[in-house]
């Protein structure tokens, strides 16, 4: 596995701009983008020209579409919404003559609801961010179900297994519409320690580099919607085990292989 | 074990609760004067997405008048149906109220944050028509539209500045047809690289190169007007 060089992230950050990047892609360049500087600013300003080729397509909405949005505001409040600005008018009710008892009460009564709606808060931050996992688990199931169901006739499915009914196996789907594949591997332990399964796709007989993937305690994986290496055609798929940072060449012996139908 | 390279034979090489009510924010605020929604409205972007971060419906009113023709156009040109249009657009600022909090204008303009939302919840939903096999007549559904290809009205104004949209209108119209198209298959359709080379019959690199070369162009007409282009 490489890591890309400043001038390829730099080439590819239109693509990562526009979304044209595989899933793996896109986290290399993340990973890019998070050590230079120079990168997040180019994105931003390729993230403008988005701005600027969404608005040479304006159009007035319809007019009640504003009281709609406003409607809808009150469904749910900002993530972080900051505290109104009625202190100081509560401040200056309370400094009254001959109240300080009350002013006491009120003050307790006070820092106790702060701490009560501080607790909300947090209740309701940790709900916001429980939801934005689902979320985020749901935009996956629904990128690797493209991958899946957008291929129409042009899925191919590809089962790499050793013999043996309780053997592990893998089934690789591939869209060759898009050039992209979901992996699903049913008992295949977890890869030992430091290490990892890797992927192969064969043409001509050589090895080309693919996703890198474990399985969980149960023996299963699940990976959705990654770019298969340009060409489209492949005579096989195997799968290796390798160190954790992916391999440039197989290390044998081979675990799982399977032809490519059609190949 | 044993690294290989090329001469592979795989086949043969086989081995084994809590009831929180919403807040309502809106009671909580002070009546809004003339002169502080004058104030808003002259705010930049980014201002207003840190008011609207504090529960200031006002700001995200603002927001609104500045971005809902982008953002509805956008729609509109993705899903081809005004009624998803709408919702779409309804979603994008949902989406802008709950998580102004999470803006952070190192990594995107305002703008550019409500454009991406809107364009992806649009791909979303065009993807998930797609596939529940819906076909939709984009050309009837969307009377006028600008053929791919072809260069659009103008950019909106008040959404990125006249000067801006001057520039970009400018950069659309000077850009080669066949790179203007496949950066419209990519940024309006949402297709991959794959898919424009195929739908274009042109070889895969020389989509990517299209597409890099446009995006290049249009960040550099933009780019041209010096930093204190943003709002």
């Amino acid at each position: 596995m490489t890591t890309p060089s400043p001038e390829s992230a730099r080439d590819r950050a239109p693509d990562y701009v526009l979304g044209l990047l595989g899933a793996e892609e896109a986290r290399a360049f993340e990973a890019e983008l998070a050590r230079s500087p120079e990168l997040a600013s180019l994105v931003t300003e390729l993230r403008d020209v988005g701005v600027g080729l969404a608005a040479s397509h304006a159009v007035a909405p319809p007019a009640d579409l504003k009281r709609r949005v406003m409607a809808r505001l009150h469904q749910a409040p900002p993530m972080k919404p900051s505290a109104p600005d009625i202190q100081p008018a509560v401040r200056r009710r309370w400094v009254v003559p001959g109240l300080v008892t009350a002013l006491a009460a009120a003050v307790v009564a006070a820092v106790a609801l702060d701490r009560q709606k501080a607790a909300l808060e947090q209740e309701l931050d940790r709900g916001r961010a429980l939801l934005a996992t689902v979320e985020q688990q749901l935009a996956r199931r629904e990128a690797t179900l493209n991958t899946l169901l957008e291929a129409e006739q042009d899925l191919t499915l590809v089962h790499l297994a050793p013999s043996g009914p309780q053997a592990p196996g893998i089934q690789l789907y591939w869209n060759r519409r898009i050039n992209q594949a979901v992996l699903h591997a049913f008992r295949l332990p977890p890869a030992p320690s430091g290490r990892t399964y890797q992927l192969w796709l064969i043409r001509d007989g050589t090895p080309i580099p693919s996703r890198t993937f474990n399985s969980d305690p149960d023996g299963h994986a699940l990976v959705g919607g990654f770019e298969l290496p340009s060409g489209a055609r492949f005579e096989a798929a195997a799968v290796t085990v390798e160190p954790a940072s992916g391999s440039a060449t197989p290390t044998l012996p081979i675990l799982l292989v399977g032809p490519v139908p059609g190949a | 074990m044993t690294a290989v390279t090329a001469g592979w034979s795989p086949m043969a090489a086989t081995a084994d609760g809590c009831s929180l009510q919403a807040i309502p924010t809106a009671a909580l605020l002070m009546p809004v004067s003339e002169s502080e929604a004058l104030h808003r409205s002259t705010l930049d972007d980014h201002a207003l997405v840190t008011r609207v971060a504090g529960g200031d419906e006002q700001a995200l009113s603002v927001l609104y008048d500045r971005f809902a023709p982008v953002l509805y156009g956008l729609a509109l040109r993705i899903t081809a149906e005004p009624a998803d249009a709408e919702e779409v657009v309804l979603d994008t600022f949902s989406q802008a109220w709950r998580e102004a909090g999470r803006f952070r204008a190192e990594r995107a303009s305002a703008g550019a944050w409500l454009t991406m939302m809107c364009r992806s919840r649009a791909l979303d939903l065009v993807r998930a028509r797609t596939r529940r096999g819906r076909a939709v007549d984009r050309a009837a559904a969307l009377e006028g539209e600008p053929a791919l290809g072809q260069p659009g009205p103008p950019p909106d104004a008040a959404a990125i500045g006249a000067e801006e949209a001057r520039a970009l209108s400018v950069a659309l119209e000077e850009l080669p047809a066949p790179q203007r198209t496949a950066l419209e298959l990519a940024f309006f359709d949402g297709l991959s690289h794959a898919e424009i080379a195929t739908r274009l019959a042109e070889p895969l690199g020389t989509v990517k190169g299209r597409i890099r070369t446009a995006m290049t162009r249009l960040r550099t007409a933009l780019a041209g007007l010096g930093p204190e282009r943003s709002r």
